[in-house]
């Protein structure tokens, strides 16, 4: 299968009349694939999501799917709306059955009715993911959606994104700067460095992935060769 | 100790205190009367039954003039918040008429509207627009970027934005805009009322400097604070049971 179903070429984004942010980006996805972009912060990462779904101009050519969603790292869901709301948000219509099956699948039951600051922060990002996912999105960009929380939630976190993931074989483009949750969910990992893409690493490791693939020798091997490079 | 056993400790020294000021000589009586003065005086404002009228006339001046100035502030400060044409072209105007005191167009309002309810109502929306068009305008230029972007992600109209979106999204800035507006529109209820009326707090409280009765003045005030504390209050009740979201009320 060919890695054209997202296909970015000579991307560059310049915010102001001085040093641009992003140059010379390429990058391809084929359907179904969990790509992750790595790197440090500052370097770009969140600027090239933007400008993959069209919040942030930019020169150079960007083609993608139709139906876009992007998680932010700040949760940005809608403190005016409960739970249900917010994921009904996401949908073309307000289908009740939907909305429950979703809430099932985040184990949300019962708290359908909660605001987002009754919830943890886990159980909001899980909330700003279904609605994300929700809206059924031929890609999905996930900016550094587990940042803000501990690790514990995050290692939590980042179980409950493989399962849904496996599930939905949404192509997924996910931004972070943490080394093993790159190679846990994804199937490359392309390191950003100095405003673009450069090196790649293919993960072998077959899926679904058992969380204690973490301590096998390869992995870490793996680990410190995308260290280095970033 | 019960929670509100401590302020009505206060509020019972202070009367306490005032009413030894009033009976010690140290001010004349006439001048500064004991709190008992006062309550005869509002119960004979009470038994002359122009105590409700006197109420319900400033507060229906209060409502519809603050209704009428905080929807046209919430529209205007909206507009001119999402919209920059709209802010460069009306923005001067307002920021210019925002430097007026209120209290200022009263002979010109009562020249035009004369002493009925109109000029009062007029003066009340006038106050109250300010507070709420800031307001509005201030909140719609804080919306967390990731809220719109959200919505155009989602694909949702622009009614579906404004409605769903950057409305609620200005909220806890319109509430407080609102509580500001009403406060201001106390002001001008009162003060509109001095300058010329013939029902209404403001009215009775003229009146009884004409005649010379700070007894009666002292009931009005004490009426005019406790219902700009209860409109107050239920604004706040309100708004918490239909806002619960917002944490800042």
């Amino acid at each position: 299968m060919t890695r054209e179903f997202v296909s970015v070429k000579g991307l560059k984004v310049n915010f102001s009349h001085s040093e641009p942010v992003l140059e010379n980006v390429f990058l391809n996805m084929k359907k179904g694939e969990f790509a992750t972009v790595i790197g440090k912060s500052g370097v770009g990462k969140s600027t090239l999501l933007n400008s993959i779904c069209g919040l942030c101009k930019y020169e150079g050519h960007v083609r993608k799917p139709e139906k876009v969603a992007l998680v932010f790292q700040n949760y940005s869901l809608y403190p005016w709306m409960n739970i249900e709301q917010n994921i009904a948000f996401g949908l073309q219509k307000n289908d009740k059955t939907e909305i429950k099956k979703i809430i099932e699948k985040i184990e949300l039951i019962g708290k359908e009715k909660f605001y987002p600051k009754q919830l943890s922060g886990g159980q909001q990002q899980r909330v700003a993911i279904a609605r994300a996912i929700a809206a059924k999105p031929d890609l999905l960009l996930l900016d550094e959606p587990f940042a803000s929380l501990d690790s514990y939630t995050r290692i939590k976190m980042q179980e409950w994104l493989k399962k849904i993931s496996n599930e939905n074989n949404t192509t997924t483009l996910l931004v972070t700067h943490d080394v093993d949750e790159a190679i846990l969910l994804s199937d490359r990992v392309i390191v950003m460095k100095e405003k673009t893409l450069g090196k790649e690493f293919d993960i072998p490791f077959v899926k679904p992935r058992e969380d204690e693939i973490r301590y096998e020798p390869f992995f870490q091997e793996l680990k410190r060769d995308i260290i280095k490079s970033i | 100790m019960h929670k509100y056993a401590k302020p009505a400790l206060f509020l019972m020294s202070c009367l306490i205190i005032w009413n030894i000021i009033s009976n010690s000589g140290i001010v004349s009586s006439a001048l500064f009367p004991s709190p008992f003065d006062v309550l005869v005086a509002f119960i004979d404002w009470n038994s002359s039954g122009k105590l409700l009228i006197d109420v319900t006339t400033s507060l229906w001046r209060l409502i519809v003039g603050t209704i009428i100035g905080v929807i046209l502030g919430v529209i205007v400060g909206l507009a001119m918040g999402i919209s920059r044409t709209a802010e460069e072209t009306a923005g001067i105007f307002f920021h210019l008429t925002k430097a007026l005191p209120p209290i200022a167009l009263i002979p010109l309002i009562i020249l035009w509207f004369g002493i009925g309810d109109i000029g009062k109502i007029f003066l009340v929306a006038f106050a109250a627009f300010f507070p709420s068009w800031i307001s509005a305008l201030t909140g719609a230029k804080s919306i967390p970027v990731h809220y719109i972007n959200t919505a155009r992600l989602f694909s949702k109209s622009n009614w579906e934005s404004y409605s769903k979106v950057i409305l609620p999204a200005t909220m806890p800035f319109l509430i407080n805009g609102g509580r500001i507006a009403i406060a201001i529109g106390f002001t001008m209820v009162f003060a509109s009322e001095l300058a010329g009326a013939s029902e209404g707090i403001g009215y009775f409280i003229a009146i009884a400097q004409i005649i010379y009765r700070p007894d009666m003045m002292i009931a009005g005030l004490i009426v005019l604070g406790l219902l700009a504390a209860t409109v107050d209050y239920f604004f706040v009740r309100a708004a918490r049971f239909a806002f619960p979201w917002v944490e800042e009320i």
